[in-house]
């Protein structure tokens, strides 16, 4: 590895300042990308300033739980198998956060372009949603009911005949 | 891509369209139905984003997407091909021998994994190799003899994918070009916008256009599969009247109105043998041709009933895939004569089931008179035997029951089907005493062709004439579904299913030769079966003459019902090889008619003479009625019945149509009953949606023709008269479609983008020996 960036410094939102080995963070694809544009500088600082420290703490431990992994092959027709394929949410990713949390980590997976974290957030999500009716899923994440009496029954009549 | 803001709040709604999309896809459909009623934006995401339509069309249509070629999957699957290639013809190793190590042949030993049986070594363990009776001679399997040299090849070799052979006449050239091409890589948009505008058709049965094809000869042997029509060129019941030559005969559709890019040229080829039968499977460019009467591969030994070639359809040379060229049915376990064959292929698995019988008059004068046959009753013989037709592995063998008619099958998948037999050595018999019918109650079973990976047999090929040979699996018997009792004396003649399924979806394969670029394709785990059911009344004095009327009934079943039978009885049959508890007799499942009904239709048939089998495709059932008289009524008894003026009528079981057209018929008040057709044999408060003259936006139909458009979601109640003990109640909902054609036809097919309606022209001459025909195939591009 002699001769091979092994540390960055990443600044979060907060002005916090976290040392990180690249071979963690390039699970990253943004900040992969970003690297191989600036090129190779050991002690490379690259701010965040849309991601708080306290979300990229919890982005770091998964991408060091996960640093073994391949990384995702950027293919047009294999990012949808993949993502198909994100069916099962592994023990370690199965760490419970707060609602807001669990939002925040999904917008930072987005952003930082960590497509493997991105879907195990919204698996968990979509397993919040499993099962229950609009009204359940409203309570849940408290989102106001925006819809017409008559425009709610619409959608039942429309939802009637293609539900199983 | 969309940042996190700093100062908002983040919560479900306020989260990026393109994560709410990948939250929606990550639910089952219900559960998406749900979140899309929650609020204003989660409906908008929802209802704009073309993926998750997509999904949801595809759903609703029991469609699957078909993945597309790109670059790397190109390469990939040509580096594949050379490889097969290289190892079939120069990297020879023995195969192994019972007797003696002498054989060699070639067996891909350099194939890639992903490409030797993948489906069904998903399911069973890694297996021995195929032990070959050492008086095979390499000739038998030599991979490198073109089994069948083409006479006739395409015209132009590819310049002109148009043009055609002369026994088949195609269209005349535009004068314009095609209003509709085949495009690349199409996006979900795209795709979503051609599977709803042929669903629309679909409901109306208004074709985008009609192409008109004739095709000399008589319908003897022939395949319809993915658009491509395969016919021999002659037919006869007599040796000499075998057909030999096969025509390949790529059929229009609404992409590729014009065969402008066809998957294959018409072409023809001469065999150096007589065909007995044939299938194919396009999507894996694979042709199975059965030899009639082949000579033995064993010297001195004796022949088998049938040889099936494993050739491609582009070339037909070997099949590249295929490590054994050609596999041999079991020989005549006795001096038998006929035979009729049933052959199917679904991904890796080619199942054939073999009908051998003496006719009545050689058995009278040979003095054996009924007493004949595997069962001893009525001379029929009847085996299935299953290949992984890729590794050459022989899955199972089963002798079939003798039951009075002959068996049918047809594959659920590529480790389960169904037979149409009896249940006489089910332990399930009623103690009374017992009529033909009741004897040899007709039952719809299913079985798994999974093997317990504990059992070390390895078959030995090709396989003997001794049915219980303890070199080979059979299949296990896990579901039964028991159809309405039966009056004594009732007897049943034939119960037949039709094996048409879809194929599984498989990658793109730019290098076998076939240009399928279809965006999406049929589930072949969904769609509708049909079985034909021929039952004769019971007279007082048990007296079967002439007189005694005899009826035949269709019976519709979901596929889903007998897939999900299948899979859960595959679950037990794993569950017996793990758990000491649970015994095999655990594996079985049977299922009373009154527990099943609901999910079935069992009606009296609408069409009773079909002379073209290919009537079923997913969920759609397609008949030919006669234009004056409408419904209720056949077309055609006798076989060479000319054409009539004849309306086409589709039965839709797609549960998802059915509650559609309920939902948008009660909304929009435009029910009427049906009460005035007396024939019909169901509640005469069905649902009519008045959809006449219409015409889809996007059609190139000028003529307008009335559609009648009927929900059938009252059962069907059968009166017993002397079949039944009860009536037979059955309520599977349907829709049925009939557009007033007036078209003169006697003969109709369907697939997933056509409707053949088939004129017949000509006729034969007295003594039956020569057949001068003509086939006028009108096809309406769905």
């Amino acid at each position: 590895m002699s001769g091979k960036l092994q540390e960055i410094l990443i600044v979060t939102s907060d002005d916090e300042t976290f040392t990180v080995k690249v071979e963690v963070i390039q699970r990253s694809a943004m900040i992969k990308a970003m690297l191989e544009d600036l090129g190779e500088q050991e002690g490379q600082v690259i701010p965040l300033p849309n991601v708080s420290s306290s979300v990229l703490t919890k982005v770091l431990e998964y991408c060091e739980h996960h640093k073994n992994e391949p990384l995702p092959v950027a293919d047009a027709n294999d990012v949808d198998d993949a993502r198909r394929r994100t069916s099962e949410i592994g023990d370690w990713d199965a760490n419970q956060v707060d609602q807001e949390m669990l939002f925040e980590i999904i917008l930072a997976a987005n952003y930082l372009d960590i497509k493997p974290l991105l879907d195990v957030g919204c698996k968990t999500v979509a397993n919040m949603i499993k099962g229950k009716t609009p009204e359940e899923i409203r309570k849940l994440f408290n989102i106001t009911n925006d819809f017409t009496p008559e425009e709610e029954e619409q959608i039942r009549k429309e939802n009637e005949w293609a539900e199983e | 891509m969309a940042s996190p803001g700093k100062d908002d709040k983040a919560t479900l709604s306020a989260l990026p369209q393109e994560i709410l999309e990948n939250v929606f896809e990550q639910l089952g459909y219900d559960d998406r139905l749900n979140l899309r009623g929650v609020c204003k934006i989660l409906k908008g995401i929802y209802e704009t984003s073309a993926q998750l339509q997509y999904d949801f069309h595809l759903h609703i249509s029991a469609h699957i997407d078909l993945p597309q070629s790109t670059t790397s999957t190109f390469l990939r699957t040509m580096a594949n091909h050379v490889n097969s290639a290289l190892s079939f013809n120069s990297d020879i190793s023995p195969l192994h021998s019972d007797m003696t190590s002498d054989s060699n042949l070639s067996l891909h030993p350099n194939l890639p994994s992903s490409q030797l049986g993948s489906t069904l070594n998903s399911h069973v363990q890694p297996q021995p190799p195929i032990s070959l009776n050492s008086d095979i001679t390499p000739r038998n399997l030599a991979p490198n003899e073109p089994l069948i040299p083409p006479i006739v090849d395409s015209v132009g070799n590819g310049m002109n994918q148009r043009e055609s052979i002369p026994s088949v006449r195609m269209p005349d050239w535009p004068t314009q070009s095609s209003v509709r091409k085949v495009g690349g890589v199409l996006s979900a948009g795209e795709k979503l916008d051609k599977l709803k505008e042929r669903q629309k058709r679909w409901d109306t049965l208004d074709p985008v256009c009609r192409r008109k094809i004739e095709v000399d000869g008589p319908a003897g042997v022939y395949e319809l599969q993915e658009g491509i029509f395969l016919m021999c060129d002659d037919y006869g019941d007599f040796d000499e009247h075998r057909p030999s030559s096969i025509r390949l005969i790529p059929l229009p559709s609404s992409a590729d109105p014009d065969l402008n890019n066809p998957p294959l040229p018409t072409k023809s080829y001469k065999a150096r043998f007589s065909i007995a039968d044939l299938t194919m499977d396009p999507t894996q460019d694979l042709l199975v041709v059965s030899e009639y009467r082949p000579e033995a591969s064993i010297p001195n030994g004796p022949p088998p009933t049938h040889r099936f070639h494993l050739l491609t359809l582009s070339s037909f040379t070997p099949h590249p895939l295929a490590q054994i060229p050609s596999l041999d049915f079991p020989p005549f376990s006795l001096g038998l004569t006929q035979t009729r064959q049933l052959i199917q292929v679904m991904g890796d698995t080619l199942c054939v089931l073999v009908s051998r019988s003496a006719p009545q008059w050689i058995l009278a004068g040979l003095g054996v008179g009924m007493n004949f046959g595997a069962g001893g009753i009525s001379g029929i013989d009847e085996e299935l035997v299953a290949w992984n037709w890729k590794t050459g592995r022989v899955l199972a063998r089963h002798a079939i029951v003798e039951a009075g008619w002959f068996a049918s099958f047809a594959l659920l998948s590529p480790t389960t089907f169904l037979l149409t037999t009896t249940h006489n050595v089910s332990p399930v018999l009623p103690t009374e005493t017992r009529s033909v019918a009741s004897v040899f109650p007709p039952v719809i079973q299913v079985y798994s062709l999974l093997s317990d990976p504990k059992s070390h047999i390895n078959p030995v090929q090709p396989l003997g004439p001794d049915y219980l040979d303890d070199t080979s699996h059979r299949p296990v018997l896990v579901a039964q579904l028991e159809l309405p009792a039966f009056v004594q004396g009732a007897s049943v003649g034939g119960f037949d299913v039709r094996p048409d399924p879809p194929f599984p979806p498989s990658k793109p394969d730019p290098g076998s030769g076939i240009k399928l670029q279809k965006p999406f394709t049929q589930d072949p785990k969904k769609g509708v079966l049909v079985f034909e059911l021929q039952v004769t009344e019971a007279t007082p004095a048990g007296f079967q003459g002439d007189d005694v009327d005899g009826t035949s009934f269709e019976l519709f079943i979901l596929r889903e019902m007998l897939v999900e039978l299948g899979e859960k009885g595959e679950e037990r049959w794993r569950r017996s090889w793990t758990e000491r508890d649970f015994g095999f007799w655990n594996v079985l499942e049977t299922l009373e008619w009154d527990v099943w009904a609901s999910r079935a239709r069992l009606q009296e048939v609408t069409m009773t003479r079909r002379n073209w089998v290919c009537s079923c495709s997913g969920y759609r059932f397609v008949s030919l009625l006669h234009s004056q008289l409408e419904r209720r009524r056949e077309v055609s008894r006798l076989n060479d019945q000319p054409p009539r003026k004849s309306d086409i009528s589709i039965l839709d079981f797609s549960p998802f149509t059915v509650r559609r057209l309920l939902s948008e018929a009660s909304s929009s008040a435009i029910l009427s009953d049906s009460s005035s057709d007396p024939s019909s044999n169901v509640d005469p408060t069905d649902k009519t949606v008045d959809k006449k003259n219409q015409s889809i936006p996007g059609s190139l139909e000028e003529k307008k023709v009335e559609v009648k458009i009927r929900v059938v979601d009252k059962p069907t109640i059968l009166v017993h008269r002397q079949i039944w003990k009860e009536d037979v109640k059955s309520g599977l909902p349907f829709v049925e479609i009939i557009r007033k054609e007036g078209m003169a036809a006697n003969g109709i097919m369907i697939d997933d983008q056509r409707v053949i309606v088939v004129s017949t022209h000509g006729t034969r001459s007295e003594q039956w020996t020569e057949m001068q025909m003509q086939q006028e195939l009108n096809i309406l591009c769905m």
